[in-house]
């Protein structure tokens, strides 16, 4: 009985031992995500989130420029996704333009999360100037994500500090342009002071933020601003920039489209795409028919077609034609835009957001519209000797003024205008360059409110403070 | 045992025990013994100094249950509860005397002995004569031996059985062989048999020495002992909502899971067979639909051990609707019995996991005896015998050109009369046979026993090709005294299953869909044998993709505990335990460069494996009181922690078909290595009081702690209470004789639902990997924290009626219960200006279920050649939202949530709606006016007057759940031989049937059914179905003829006769030659009638149990097929 007795009491030390040490389970650590508690302490965090950011700006090849060419009078939207665009009826719950605002708000939550949290990243593996560079990278890309932002749906909310939790108020009122507009120039003089003019290696210097992509992309801005005096000083640096050169030669200039030719001297931001199954951008299926096309060339489902305007904007002999043009071998042979086409061995093009000719082409424009005709007709000039393989400092006779020039008009604001229509076909400036020069209604015969996208319907539901664009 | 004290209150101690300790001092013998009247009524008048006066002739033979004597009741009481049960009655002549009666009204209805009552149940299937009336009665048989076997209806042998001599104390139980021995006194009469989960039998003693009883199952019977959570308990003291299965009821059904085999079983319980794939997953309900986007399925515990309910294909291949469910991996055969455990108070012990239900396993376990060997098999044929009308080879050819000159387009001249006019669904259909095979022996001796089992289960798809499931199970329970006190054992099963699986779904690789819309005029092999693939590739040939895709799901699964019980003191026990749950899932998917019409051969595997451990540990006090009092508590702790990992790659190559492993392929896609965890901790008790068997009450509460959930939220607390009155044991009921039982049961707790979030930490803010840039390799933030994410919490309340009358013969147990879940769980969406998209799942909105069950079981007839029973069971279930978040303020609809179906076939794939007020699984379309006889296109309800018809005119246009389900069981018996018929119904379900929806579109090269044969033309105008149109709409953004529309939802309702079995026992005396102590012989069929006015293959094809946003779609599915078996078990 003795030992029965100690036996039954033996149970409950063990019964409190399993009690007290079982609570442990419920400390549990994901491994195949990171907890918000274990980021954000080393440099390698920081540069992660870095890079994480640009599959952002990846992600927007469906919207723009897809869906800003089938706005424009280069390209026609030909089936359910982007007719909208091409007729201007944008409902207000189409896809592309929620998955637009997403992608672009997405990004800019990556982009104040970073500069919020690796300020104070106490970490002695920093090399020095990395820190400061990978918070320009944020500021130079959030900036990119505003600007996109302003030219698609005009006023929209300020988000600059990261949510952190669900329980966070998350309605927000739109901003005004000028308000966006300042965030974007103090982000990018910001960026301009802290980013490289290059990086180790070409693709880095060609493919993410630099000290010339944030100087590019602040020379846009101004001149979106009308503040045409720092958008000509700007371009002017990125001209000078040793790192940025024109493509010379016919088959130089196509090559910068093609996937052989990536990361030219030329781009200044180019975005980066790997294979038909790893970072894609998906865009051949967009210009590319289904059929009729050269060896390799992957088919794809031909739904943003080129105009007739744009075919015949090039003069004979101007080397972008082909670079920007190609047809099938149907009959009749069915066009298509050329910029972005996917091998069938799964190489996939790059998009370059930001070029040189671009650049120069602002410059012209802001020097134009202060009044400095002379050195603006010779940046266009610039471009057109490009554009027919002449060299670049010898007049030649497609020079402004020329007998070619859109309906004999000799004005040079409309030259530089048709100028950047062919030079930058396709890559989804068109459409914007109207609206910001006020030429959208008489190039497109649209009214100010279809200037705008709408603000996704969703988006509204989910933040009353949200106010719908006019017409919409 | 002083310390004791502390475990319960004082004063209950004292007032429970000092009665106890007089009655040991006093007179009375042991509780549980019989003695004989007279002796009680001396006991009673020498206790409480009485006279009772009482002719020995009246008594003589009669005997009670030494527990009906309570001196703490009064003599009078005592007098009335000892003579209840006989056709006797007191009269109190002067102050304290008494005179014993026969009663007249009484004696109407035939005498039992308490003891019989205490059985309960009905005779059925004797061997022996009917037992005699009384006046009947041989009288003085003589002295001699008998001996006799205990079986199961279908011949198994009982052991443990209990044969007693109606009104001795003498009895014997049964051996492994179900044998006992007996000897006989002169005058004794009548064997009384019984044995838990029986139904008792009385057999009469006549001048034969060798006696053969068999018992039938009962279920709802009132002493029949019921798992419940962390212990047991009988019907008859049941407050709370259980239903139970017996193995038996679920063995020899050609199904691959156990849930298949619960259809109809139980009130309550809704199962659904997504499809006649083998293997495929099962939707089972109980008492409806708890969640929205979390897990709907009950919890399962295996002999104590919750199971992994994670179905592996969640993180594995899609597998296009179906899942790997572990139910697949229990061999029915070694089922005791399925217990589902449907109200708060029965479910609240399993806390957070409780909410959707929660199934008990009993496996067997073997009793000491010679070792009993078992062996069960069938063998069969299935096959779907129903086929869709379409059309021949040249109404499709019309058809088509129709189509195209609709459209303004010129004719295809690859679409043109042939002679060939293949019937693609004989094509594909065929017969497939099913074979199960099982082993077991059991045993023991009186320190150990053991249950050892093997079981083979081989079933092939109806549809021709690789489908194929064949799965190995073992299994070995074994239980050991260590000491006197100690007993220790192991439960452990090993399943190997092997699963050649098909696309079962309305993806391209779906066969059966490829095979309706085929073109009849292409054959099915070329003349030299290959097969036939279309130039054009339009479609698939379905023989070659039923043969040539392999998708392979290979799992290997180990369940089971090791466990220790200590009995402290007497009535109280320590119980620990230590279980696991392993599972490992081998994917592979393998698509040749003929399946990918010429595209590079595609491939994909995965190994998903999941691990789970628990420790459990309780301590079990049940005092004996004695009296009218009883007590038992429970005081438990557990903690559990689960592992999930999964490894998978895909790619493609252009080499061989030879060599399918991944590593020879030429293009890889980024592997994936999926890691997670999460734990549990538990803490709970339960107290069970009852007072003179008329007033139950019982307590609940658990304590969980969950990994999972918000740091604000870890703990939650899940109690319950119950009470029970059994008004038949009232003393104002025991004049009457209706019933013999009558109980009122009412329950009310909380549970939780803490499954389906998606991750393991829904609560956390997360960064991710694989935001790369080039080839840099980026992180990004992919979730919001919210520290206050929790359970969804279910308050069920339950009010249940349980009634035995007419001698046993009819048991009903009606409950009515509403689930009204808290706190659920919905994926909020957030403005995309924060970055997100939606939160991983907020606590936000309730939704409604309530119902009504009633089951029913009678035995018809009682004779001794013929018996006839039945057990009837209705389900009634209301499903309803009633709160989620509105975006825009004011408008409910702006809580809508919407998904369609993946899918393809250029049909417009059926979308559900989660709208408040509307129960889940709605239908969300546009309502058609019919066929504008000017333009032959469908006319769609303008709802909202705009002029036009856009999303926002969609309705809701019906649901997917059933009014009312139910299930009817007959058994019957004669002499040697059994029968049992199931029928199982379901009623006001709705079905979109999306398969008629593509062999309705008239927009493509998809064949159609005989319907379109009175499709629109000029010259037949008024119809309901639209024109063909090719590549309909012809007009970009607009709506086509196929729109989702009322025209595709059909009523489901039908009727089953889901299985017939026709038995024969062999007789003893022909087995006893070749040493087999039973055998039993068996033909079946499954699914043999069905019906319906649903037009598809099946009203049950709905392949989505996993989203409840997604139910009732009849997506060209694999349907269930008919098949017929024939079977043998025998013991020996």
């Amino acid at each position: 009985m003795n030992s029965a007795v100690i036996n039954k009491w033996i149970f409950f030390p063990v019964i409190l031992f399993l009690l007290a040490s079982c609570t442990k389970v419920l400390d549990q650590t994901p491994e195949y995500t990171i907890a918000e508690d274990n980021y954000w302490l080393s440099s390698n965090d920081a540069e992660a989130a870095a890079i994480g950011m640009y599959p952002v700006v990846q992600a927007l090849a469906l919207q723009c420029p897809a869906a800003f060419d089938a706005a424009s009078d280069a390209a026609t939207g030909l089936l359910a996704n982007y007719s909208p665009f091409s007729q201007h009826g944008i409902p207000v719950d189409n896809a592309i333009v929620a998955t637009y605002w997403q992608n672009l708000y997405t990004g800019i939550g990556r982009a104040n999360d970073l500069l919020k949290h690796v300020p104070g990243i106490k970490d002695s593996l920093f090399i020095p100037g990395q820190k400061a560079r990978i918070l320009g990278e944020a500021y130079f890309l959030r900036a990119y994500f505003y600007f996109s932002l302003v030219k698609a749906y005009g006023p929209v909310p300020l988000v600059t500090q990261p949510y952190t939790s669900f329980n966070a108020d998350f309605t927000i009122g739109r901003s005004s342009v000028d308000s966006v507009f300042a965030l974007i120039v103090s982000d990018l003089h910001a960026a301009e002071n802290s980013l490289p003019q290059t990086y180790a290696a070409v693709v880095d210097t060609r493919g993410r933020a630099t000290q010339g992509g944030a100087k590019a992309l602040l020379a846009k801005v101004f001149l979106s601003m009308k503040m045409y005096d720092s958008a000509a000083a700007k371009a002017l640096e990125v001209m000078n920039n040793p790192t940025y050169s024109l493509a010379i030669g016919s088959a130089a200039y196509s090559n910068m489209f093609s996937t052989g030719g990536k990361n030219g001297a030329e781009s200044i931001f180019e975005v980066q795409y790997l294979s038909a199954t790893s970072q894609n951008n998906g865009l051949f299926s967009l210009y590319v028919p289904s059929n009729g096309l050269p060896a390799g060339i992957q088919p794809g489902s031909y739904q943003v077609a080129p105009t007739a305007k744009i075919i015949a904007a090039y003069e004979t002999g101007d080397i972008r034609k082909n670079a920007a043009l190609n047809a099938n071998t149907a009959t009749p042979p069915v066009p298509y835009g050329n910029k972005y086409l996917r091998l069938i061995s799964g190489a996939e093009p790059d998009i370059i957001a930001l070029r040189l000719a671009d650049i120069i082409l602002v410059r012209a424009e802001a020097l134009n519209d202060l009044g400095q005709t002379g050195p603006a007709t010779d940046l266009l000039n610039l471009i057109r000797r490009r554009a027919f393989g002449l060299p670049l400092t010898d007049p030649s006779p497609h020079d402004f003024p020329s007998a070619n020039d859109l309906a004999g008009s000799y004005d040079l604001t409309l030259a530089i205008e048709n100028e950047r229509f062919k030079e930058l076909a396709f890559e989804g400036h068109r459409f914007y360059d109207l609206v910001r020069t006020g030429r959208a209604q008489a190039v497109l015969g649209i009214s100010d409110d279809q200037t705008r996208w709408p603000i996704p319907l969703r988006e509204i539901g989910r933040n009353p403070r949200l106010i719908q664009n006019h017409g919409y | 045992m002083k310390k004791f004290h502390l475990f319960t209150l004082k004063a209950i101690f004292l007032w429970l025990i000092l009665p106890m300790a007089r009655l040991q001092a006093g007179d009375l013998p042991a509780d549980d013994s019989v003695i004989r009247l007279s002796d009680a009524l001396k006991m009673i008048r020498s206790h409480f100094e009485v006279d009772i006066l009482f002719e020995d002739k009246t008594v003589n033979g009669l005997t009670v249950s030494a527990k009906a004597i309570d001196f703490d009741r009064t003599a009078e009481e005592n007098l009335a509860n000892l003579l209840s049960e006989f056709p006797l009655n007191y009269k109190k002549v002067k102050d304290r005397s008494y005179l014993i009666i026969t009663d007249k009204r009484k004696a109407r209805t035939k005498p039992v002995t308490v003891a019989a009552l205490e059985a309960a149940h009905s005779p059925v299937g004797i061997a022996g004569p009917e037992p005699g009336s009384p006046g009947k009665m041989p009288e003085g048989l003589p002295k001699r031996p008998i001996t006799g076997t205990v079986l199961t209806a279908d011949g198994q042998p009982l052991q443990g059985a209990s044969v007693k001599i109606k009104g001795t104390n003498k009895g014997a139980t049964t051996d492994a062989n179900g044998r006992f021995r007996l000897s006989l006194d002169e005058g004794d009469d009548v064997l009384l048999i019984s044995y838990t989960g029986y139904s008792s039998a009385e057999v009469s003693l006549d001048a034969r020495t060798d006696f053969t009883v068999r018992l039938s199952a009962s279920s709802g019977g009132l002493n029949d002992v019921v798992v419940i959570g962390y212990g047991t308990s009988s019907r008859k003291n049941l407050i709370s909502s259980i239903s139970s299965v017996k193995g038996s009821e679920l063995a020899n059904i050609p199904v691959t899971s156990i849930d298949a085999a619960l259809q109809g079983k139980a009130a309550g319980v809704q199962v659904v067979q997504n499809s006649g794939s083998p293997g495929d997953e099962t939707y089972i309900r109980i008492r409806g639909n708890g969640s929205l986007f979390g897990e709907n399925r009950p919890l399962y515990v295996i002999d104590g051990v919750p199971m992994n309910n994670l179905p592996a294909a969640q993180y594995g291949i899609s597998g296009d609707g179906q899942r790997i469910a572990s139910t697949n991996d229990i061999n029915p055969n070694d089922i005791q019995s399925i217990e589902i455990l449907k109200d708060a108070a029965a479910a609240a012990i399993y806390g957070s996991r409780g909410a959707n239900g929660v199934i008990l396993i009993t496996t067997k376990r073997g009793t000491p005896g010679k070792s009993k060997f078992s062996l069960s098999a069938y063998t069969g044929m299935a096959e779907v015998t129903k086929r869709l009308p379409l059309l021949n080879n040249r109404q499709y050819v019309d058809l088509f050109k129709e189509s195209r000159a609709n459209a303004g387009l010129p004719p295809d001249p690859a679409i043109h009369y042939t002679d060939t006019n293949t019937n693609w669904q004989n094509a594909i259909f065929h017969r497939a046979p099913i074979t199960d095979a099982n082993l077991s022996i059991s045993g023991g001796n009186g320190k150990m026993s053991h249950y050892i089992s093997l079981g083979y289960f081989d079933q092939r798809g109806t549809i021709v090709g690789v489908q194929h499931y064949q799965r190995w199970n073992g299994r070995v329970n074994f239980d050991f005294m260590a000491t006197d006190n100690l007993k220790i054992g192991v439960n452990i099963t090993g399943t190997h299953s092997i699963n050649h699986r098909m696309d079962n779904s309305f993806s391209g690789q779906s066969v059966l869909a490829q095979a309706l819309i085929q073109n009849p005029n292409n054959p099915v092999y070329n003349a030299n044998g290959t097969y036939y693939s279309d130039p054009f590739l339009r479609a698939t040939n379905p023989v070659m993709l039923a043969n040539s895709l392999r998708f392979q799901s290979l799992v290997d699964s180990y369940v089971g505990n090791i466990f220790g019980e200590y009995s402290i003191i007497k009535g109280l026990k320590f119980k620990t335990s230590l279980g696991f749950d392993n599972q490992q899932v081998t994917d592979d998917r393998y698509q040749s460069k003929q399946v990918n019409n010429g595209s590079a051969a595609s491939g994909f595997a995965s190994v998903f494996s999941q691990f789970l451990w628990v420790n459990e540990n309780t301590l079990t006090y049940t005092p004996t009181l004695g009296g009218r009092h009883h007590l038992s508590a429970l005081l438990g702790q557990s903690a559990q922690e689960a592992t999930v990992r999964r490894i998978g790659v895909s790619g493609s190559t252009n080499s061989t078909d030879i060599v399918q492993s991944i590593s020879g392929f030429t293009a890889l896609s980024a592997p994936t290595d999926y890691r997670s965890q999460w734990g549990l901790v538990s803490y709970f008790g339960r107290v069970n009081y009852s007072y003179d068997d008329r007033f139950l009450v019982e307590a609940v509460s658990r304590t969980d702690g969950s990994s999972r959930f918000g740091a604000n939220k870890k703990y939650g607390w899940f109690p319950s209470i119950s009470a029970g009155w059994r008004i038949s044991n009232e003393k104002f009921m025991q004049t009457q004789q209706f019933f013999n039982d009558l109980k009122l049961r009412g329950s009310i707790g909380l549970t939780g639902n803490n499954e389906g979030l998606g991750t393991d930490f829904p609560s956390l803010a997360t960064y991710s990997t694989g935001y790369n840039y080039g080839a840099e390799a980026g992180i990004a933030a992919t979730s919001l924290s919210n520290q206050d994410l929790s359970w969804e919490s279910t308050t069920a309340s339950n009010l249940g009626l349980d009634m035995s009358f007419l001698n046993n013969r009819i048991n009903v147990t009606v409950d009515a219960y509403q689930k009204t879940t808290n706190r659920l769980i919905f994926k909020l969406d957030l403005p995309y200006t924060s970055g997100f998209a939606r939160t991983n799942g907020a606590n936000i909105g309730q939704l409604i279920n309530k119902g009504l069950e009633i089951s029913v079981n009678t035995d018809n007839i009682r004779s001794k050649q013929f018996s006839w029973s039945t057990n009837i069971n209705f389900s009634i279930n209301r499903n309803k939202i009633t709160d989620l978040p509105e975006t825009i303020d004011g408008d409910p609809t702006s809580s809508d949530f919407t998904e369609s179906l993946p899918g393809s076939f250029s049909t417009s794939l059926p979308t559900s709606i989660f709208r408040v007020g509307q129960p889940v699984g709605s239908f969300f379309g546009y309502r058609n006016k019919g066929v504008d006889p000017a333009t032959g296109n469908m006319i769609y309800d303008d709802i909202n007057k705009d002029g036009k018809i856009t999303a926002a005119d969609r309705v809701i246009l019906g649901n997917a759940l059933p009014k009312f389900t139910g299930g009817m069981t007959n058994s019957l018996t004669y002499k040697n031989f059994d029968l049992n018929i199931f029928v199982y119904w379901s009623y006001g379900n709705k079905v979109y049937n999306q398969t008629r929806s593509m062999l309705e579109r008239m927009s493509s090269y998809n064949n159609g059914d005989t319907k379109t044969l009175r499709r629109w033309t000029p010259s037949n105008t008024v119809t309901d179905v639209p024109k063909a149109i090719f590549n309909d709409p012809v007009v970009p953004n607009s709506v086509t003829n196929g729109e989702v529309s009322q025209r595709f939802v059909e009523d489901g309702s039908y009727i089953r006769v889901k299985n017939i079995t026709l038995g024969y026992n062999i007789p003893a005396s022909f087995l006893k030659r070749v040493k087999i102590s039973s055998a039993r012989l068996y033909a079946s069929g499954q699914n043999l009638f069905l019906i319906t006015s649903y037009s598809g293959y099946d009203p049950e094809s709905q392949n989505q149990s996993v989203k409840n946003s997604q139910l009732g779609i009849d997506w060209a599915v694999q349907p269930q097929p008919r098949s017929f078996l024939l079977g043998l078990n025998i013991n020996f």
